[in-house]
């Protein structure tokens, strides 16, 4: 595998390596860059309050290293956007975010929509159901991009222990669709992106051209298709990821991963065939069948799966009127 | 003191201004657990057990900006924040860092709108996270004080019993005396303790006698008749005074008799020398139950307490009813039954507060209310302000 070995020791961090916040500050300063951080919630009201009051406390207010907080919603229907406008976010209703285009809904939408409203030159995404949510989540992304002037997207890994019930947390199993399904398909193709220790994590930062030059989709394959196609585009040396210790989230029925992998499998089929690494004869099913047991009886569940893709934000003109900077890429 | 107030009840609204830098601190604060881990001291000849929420406490005061912070040799971290008038006794504000319920695994706290809720939070991890955020806010203030602020963590009081006596021997390792000490607890907010109730805690451990020929007992039939007999004690309404039987303990088996137990019990008074005689009388009913039984039969005090009372007319204590007062609080005075009587013993003039109003103090949903911490810390500050006035004044 080309640069294996080497990417995997000289491109993996440990989050204490960047704990020294007024060091990121600064760099932060000399390098002349800001740094929004997004939150794509959906019914997340459990969570949202604590994952801003952390950030604003402790890398807003005591250091400056986070410029904005955008929590981009999909729609919730509990106290979402309520509680996060009284921490103190600015909250936006994805549906509002370029009311012209057809909207969707999903994850992708949400990460594709923000870069119309984040200002930052920098971008962390974190997802909004951490229950142990730290500090580290965030300068642990940002001080690779900043400490390294070539290092341009982090990705997080961590352990993932899962929440049996209130009670009981397993230590370790998480990860399973990684290892079941994107991993596999990584080896196979992409043997290089298989070094990412968790690819599905949702949390990563990068410049902005890291996110606006490429599509989105905005389903279940958007952290799988965003690593081929910042790979594709910027190659493996302007990738890194770190290590976040624990990350404590809640856990997902096999029967809703299983939809997940079925998702990103869409994906990832349709990335292979649009870079000519695989051909199709006929086109793929979109629908999702799985079994449940109801009164001794099996019973046919159909999900429809169809794979949506947002075409780089770069090419909007809405995007480029107000990044008029960004027009070059395009 | 009528400036002193007025700045208090004007730093309670100032304080909702900075609700996620306390939240913050309570969030990290409350999240280490207390009974978890152990760090070693830069000091190699310590062998003091200290905890990981003792070293957060440490770190947290350091980068908040005291100007001096430092730990005991017990391990209790102390920030200082140096007052402008350097000869002056220091005033001494400190937080009992252990939580009593501790649950298995992680502790995640949430935020639910103005309700912070997590296992430890009221007993005692929003009160020391009062403690610990005191550098922060009084910089964001632009407070000064003239004499020196000592910021103590008192870590390590739930471990192996120890209980109170850590607290002792931690003001035995103080250098000064203080002019003043506040003692914070989580809640309730409104309370005050200026005096403190004579107590002994004690287990009472009853286990077979080794080599006995006849069938030993069931240990668990003779802490119940020790149970019934503390239950038949005659005690007195005038000074008042009361026995609790709080914990019993004993078997291993369903089908096999018990060969040890161990029954916790408090006794209560406001008078040392009521105290004194239950004592005695409960010393009496030991032995004629070792006798009579057989058995051997032991009596371990984890903590003595006497009475003492700083005094209603105390300025420091009128100076905790004015602000309490001024801050629309509803004071409710009641003895202590726990550190302040350590304090009093010295001579150092402390009250006891409480920074918030919460619920199920030992529980995995403990919450605290977010609004009441601003009256909580504003009332902390304001009582702080009038020990400094009153040192001065002295």
């Amino acid at each position: 595998m080309r640069n294996g070995q080497d990417w995997l020791s000289s491109r993996t961090f440990h989050h204490s390596e960047f704990s020294d916040v007024p060091a990121l500050v600064e760099r932060k300063r000399e390098r002349g860059l800001s740094i929004s951080l997004c939150f794509p919630t959906l019914n997340e009201e459990a969570t949202i309050a604590k994952e801003i009051v952390i950030v604003k406390s402790e890398l807003q207010m005591r250091y400056p290293l986070v410029d904005e907080i955008v929590v981009i919603d999909s729609g919730s229907t509990d106290r979402t956007r309520e509680v996060a406008a009284e921490y103190g976010a600015k909250v936006y209703l994805a549906t509002d975010i370029l009311p012209d285009i057809e909207p969707y809904k999903g994850k992708g939408e949400n990460l594709w929509k923000a870069l119309y409203v984040l200002e930052g030159d920098v971008i962390v995404y974190v997802d909004a159901d951490i229950k142990n949510i730290h500090p580290r989540f965030v300068y642990g992304l940002v001080g690779p991009l900043l400490k390294n002037d070539d290092t341009r997207f982090v990705k997080a890994f961590y352990d993932r222990p899962i929440a049996l019930d209130q009670k009981t947390v397993k230590p370790s199993g998480g990860g399973r669709v990684t290892e079941l399904v994107t991993r596999p398909l990584f080896s196979s193709f992409y043997p290089e992106l298989a070094q990412f220790i968790q690819p599905l994590s949702g949390e990563y930062a990068g410049f902005r051209e890291c996110f606006d030059t490429i599509p989105f989709p905005i389903g279940y394959g958007v952290e799988t298709s965003m690593l081929m196609d910042i790979y594709d585009r910027f190659g493996l040396e302007a990738m890194a990821q770190v290590d976040l210790d624990k990350r404590v989230h809640r856990n997902q029925s096999t029967v809703a991963l299983g939809r997940m992998s079925f998702g990103i499998i869409q994906t990832f089929i349709a990335k292979l065939k649009a870079s000519g690494k695989a051909t199709m004869a006929g086109e793929l099913y979109k629908t999702m069948i799985q079994f449940e047991l109801e009164g001794g009886a099996y019973r046919r569940k159909e999900s429809m799966i169809d794979i949506v893709e947002r075409r780089p934000i770069v090419e909007l003109p809405e995007y480029l009127a107000k990044f008029p900077a960004r027009a070059g890429e395009a | 003191m009528r400036g002193i107030l007025d700045r208090t009840r004007a730093l309670e609204s100032s304080l909702a201004s900075m609700k996620e830098l306390l939240l913050g601190n309570v969030v990290l604060l409350g999240e280490v657990p207390s009974y978890a881990g152990t760090w070693q001291s830069d000091d190699e000849m310590s062998s003091v057990d200290y905890s990981v929420r003792a070293r957060f406490f440490a770190d947290r005061m350091s980068e908040l900006g005291v100007d001096e912070c430092t730990t005991d040799p017990l391990g209790n971290p102390i920030g200082i924040i140096k007052g402008d008038e350097p000869g002056r006794p220091p005033i001494l504000v400190c937080a009992e860092l252990d939580s009593l319920f501790n649950p298995p695994g992680d502790i995640h706290y949430a935020i639910d709108g103005d309700t912070i809720v997590g296992p430890g939070m009221m007993d005692n991890a929003i009160g020391a996270a009062a403690v610990m955020s005191l550098p922060d806010v009084l910089k964001r203030e632009g407070i000064s004080l003239r004499s020196t602020v000592m910021l103590a963590g008192i870590a390590n009081t739930m471990r192996d019993s120890k209980n109170l006596t850590l607290v002792d021997r931690f003001l035995d390792s103080l250098g000064t005396r203080p002019s003043a000490a506040i003692i914070v607890k989580g809640g309730e907010l409104g309370r005050l303790n200026y005096f403190s109730e004579a107590v002994v805690r004690a287990d009472i451990l009853c286990e077979r006698r080794p080599g006995a020929r006849q069938v030993p007992p069931n240990m668990i039939i003779v802490a119940n008749e020790i149970i019934d007999r503390l239950l038949e004690l005659e005690l007195p309404q005038k000074p008042e005074t009361a026995v609790t039987v709080g914990m019993i303990r004993g078997g291993y088996k369903y089908g096999t008799p018990a060969t040890t137990a161990r029954v916790g019990i408090e006794l209560r008074s406001t008078s040392n020398e009521a105290l004194s005689a239950l004592t005695n009388r409960i010393a009496g009913i030991l032995d004629q139950v070792r006798h009579e039984r057989r058995v051997d039969i032991e009596y371990d005090v984890a903590a003595a307490l006497g009475a003492a009372s700083l005094g209603w007319s105390h300025p420091l204590t009128s100076a905790a009813i004015a602000v309490i007062q001024e801050l629309g609080l509803e004071l409710n005075v009641y003895p202590s039954v726990s550190e302040l009587y350590y304090f009093l013993q010295r001579g150092i003039p402390a009250v006891t507060i409480g920074v918030a109003t919460g619920s199920d103090y030992h529980q995995e949903l403990a919450s605290a209310s977010l609004r009441s911490l601003y009256s909580g810390m504003a009332q902390l500050i304001g009582v702080m302000l009038a020990a400094d006035e009153e040192a001065a004044d002295a």
